[in-house]
C-alpha cells in the first residue's frame, strides 16, 4: 500500500520523484550548454599526440588510405573523424577514402562539407590531392581486393568520375602505393578486418579510430599491429585542440562533461538520500 | 525556402520527435522511428541496386563476360523464395569460403602472433610506473591464459592464477560494458550537436 504524500518525509519524497523530471533538468542543462558553449579545459593524452605525430611524420607526397565505415546513424564519431581529415588536408600528403559500409560515402561527404573548415578543404584539389570512393560490398573480400588492385573494386569515384581520369589515381594501384592506413569504424569487427588486411596482408602501418565502445577491442592490437589509436569521441576535442581548431567536438565535450557530471551527482545524491531515508525509517520516522 | 532549409526543418522535427520518447512512448515518436527505418531501408535498396547496375550489369554488357558468374550467383540468392531453395547454398558457399580463405590467411599473424607480441611488455624501463604497469598487465595476461587451460588438473598454484584471470576478465568485461554505456551518452550528445547545427544552418540561411 502506498504511503500518502503528506505522510512522507523529505528523503522519501525525493526518492519518489518522477524520473522524467530528472531527464527534463538534464535536457535543459544540455540545451543551455548547446547554445552557450562552455569551452571546458582539454587535456591532450599521449595516445592522441602519438596519432597526430604519425601523420605529422609522413614524408611529403605520401598516400594514405582511409577506410571509413562509420554509420550515418552514429554521428558521435563525426567530429573526431572531421578533425583527422582536416589534419590530412593540412599536410603535404594525399589520401584516398574507401567505404565498406553503405552509409560511409554519405558520412565522408558530410564531413568534408560540415565538419572540416572550408578554408582547409579549399587548400587541396579534389582528384589531385584526395579522392573519395563509394561503397564496396563484401567487407573483408572488398578490402583485400582494393589492396591487391583498387581498380578491380572501384571503376569510378563517389561522383561517378572514372578512376583513370583522376590524376591522383594514376600513381595509385595497390597496397604498395600507400604509406599509411587509417581504419575508422563503429563496430569492433572492423578492427580485426583492418588488422588482418592492412597489417598482416598488406604490411601497412595502421592507425585506428574506434568509437568509445570499440576501444577495449582495439587496445590489445596496440602497439604491435596498430601503431596509434584515437580513442573515440572524446579524442575528437583533443585532436581539434592540437590543430588549434574549435569545431563541433568542443561542444560535444562540453555536453558530455555536463552529462557525465550530472549523472555522477545524481548517483551520489540519490545514494545519500537513500541512506538518510533508511536511517530515518529505522528510527520510526515516516 | 530552399531545399537545404527544408531538410534542416525535417531534421529538427525528427530530432525533437525522437527525443519525445523521454516523456513517454507516443505516436509522434513512432512516426519518426518508422520514417528513419523506412528511409534507411530505401537507401540500402537504392545503394544495392546502383552497385549491381554499375559494378556488374554494365561491365557485363560492356564486354567483361566473366561478370555473368557473380551476377548468376547473386540471382541464386533469391532462390530461397522459389521452388528450388537448395540453390541458395552455392552462392553462400562461395561467399563463405572466399571470406574464410582471406581471413584465415592473415589471422595467424594478425590475431595470434600480433596479440602475443603486444602482450610481451618491457619490465625493466627507466619509468618505474610504466614497469609496474607492465608487470601488472603480464600477471593479468598469464592469469587469463591460465583460466582457459582445461587439459591439466588444477593445482593450488594454477587455481590462484585462474582466480587472477577471472578477476581480470571481470574487470575487462565491466570496462567494456561501461564503454558501451558511454556510447549511449555520446550518441545522444552527438544528435544534440547535429540538432544545433540544423538550427544554426536555418538561422544563418
Amino acid at each position: 500500500m502506498s504511503v500518502p504524500n503528506k505522510d512522507k518525509n523529505m528523503s522519501r519524497k525525493i526518492l519518489d520523484v518522477d524520473s522524467r523530471i530528472i531527464w527534463a533538468i538534464l535536457l535543459v542543462t544540455l540545451m543551455i550548454a548547446l547554445v552557450f558553449p562552455l569551452g571546458m579545459p582539454v587535456t591532450i593524452t599521449k595516445q592522441t599526440r602519438e596519432f597526430h605525430k604519425y601523420i605529422d611524420d609522413l614524408p611529403p607526397g605520401s598516400v594514405v588510405i582511409m577506410s571509413n565505415d562509420v554509420e550515418a546513424g552514429h554521428p558521435a564519431l563525426f567530429a573526431t573523424l572531421g578533425a583527422v581529415i582536416s589534419d590530412l588536408l593540412r599536410h603535404p600528403i594525399k589520401f584516398v577514402i574507401v567505404h565498406m559500409h553503405q552509409e560511409g560515402p554519405y558520412v565522408t561527404i558530410k564531413l568534408l562539407k560540415d565538419y572540416v573548415p572550408k578554408e582547409v578543404v579549399a587548400r587541396k584539389t579534389y582528384g589531385v590531392d584526395y579522392v573519395v570512393f563509394g561503397f564496396a560490398p563484401g567487407q573483408e573480400v572488398a578490402l583485400s581486393g582494393m589492396l591487391s588492385d583498387i581498380r578491380t573494386v572501384y571503376k569510378t569515384d563517389v561522383h561517378g568520375t572514372p578512376v583513370d581520369d583522376l590524376p591522383l589515381m594514376k600513381t595509385v594501384h595497390n597496397s604498395k602505393d600507400f604509406q599509411l592506413a587509417i581504419g575508422v569504424g563503429d563496430r569492433f569487427d572492423y578492427v580485426e578486418i583492418d588488422v588482418r588486411q592492412f597489417v598482416a596482408s598488406a604490411k601497412l602501418p595502421l592507425l585506428e579510430i574506434p568509437n568509445v565502445g570499440g576501444v577495449p577491442g582495439t587496445v590489445p592490437f596496440y602497439p604491435s599491429s596498430i601503431k596509434a589509436i584515437l580513442a573515440g569521441e572524446p579524442a575528437g576535442v583533443e585532436y581539434e585542440a592540437l590543430l588549434g581548431e574549435k569545431g563541433v567536438a568542443v561542444i560535444q565535450n562540453d555536453l558530455l562533461g555536463l552529462c557525465y557530471g550530472f549523472v555522477l551527482i545524481a548517483i551520489i545524491f540519490g545514494n545519500i538520500v537513500y541512506g538518510l531515508n533508511r536511517f530515518s525509517t529505522k528510527k520510526g520516522v515516516r | 525556402m530552399n531545399m537545404f532549409d527544408l531538410l534542416s526543418i525535417i531534421g529538427i522535427l525528427l530530432a525533437v520527435a525522437v527525443m519525445s520518447l523521454m516523456f513517454r512512448d507516443n505516436p509522434i515518436f513512432r512516426i519518426a522511428e518508422h520514417t528513419v527505418v523506412g528511409a534507411m531501408a530505401g537507401h540500402f535498396v537504392v545503394v544495392g541496386y546502383t552497385y549491381i547496375r554499375d559494378g556488374s550489369i554494365k561491365p557485363m554488357f560492356g564486354g567483361a563476360v566473366l561478370f555473368i558468374v557473380p551476377t548468376i550467383l547473386g540471382i541464386m540468392m533469391f532462390s530461397r523464395l522459389s521452388r528450388w531453395p537448395w540453390m541458395v547454398r552455392y552462392p553462400i558457399a562461395v561467399m563463405t569460403s572466399t571470406g574464410l580463405a582471406l581471413g584465415v590467411r592473415s589471422a595467424l599473424e594478425a590475431q595470434i602472433i600480433g596479440l602475443a607480441k603486444a602482450s610481451m611488455l618491457p619490465i625493466g624501463g627507466k619509468d618505474i610506473l610504466v614497469s609496474l604497469s607492465n608487470i601488472f598487465s603480464m600477471i593479468l595476461f598469464i592469469g587469463t591464459m591460465a583460466y582457459f587451460i582445461y587439459t591439466v588438473k588444477p593445482t593450488r598454484h594454477l587455481n590462484a592464477a585462474i582466480r587472477i584471470g577471472r578477476l581480470a576478465m571481470m574487470g575487462a568485461f565491466g570496462a567494456g560494458v561501461s564503454m558501451y554505456m558511454g556510447n549511449t551518452y555520446t550518441y545522444t550528445i552527438a544528435l544534440l550537436t547535429m540538432l544545433r547545427e540544423y538550427v544554426l544552418n536555418l538561422i544563418s540561411g
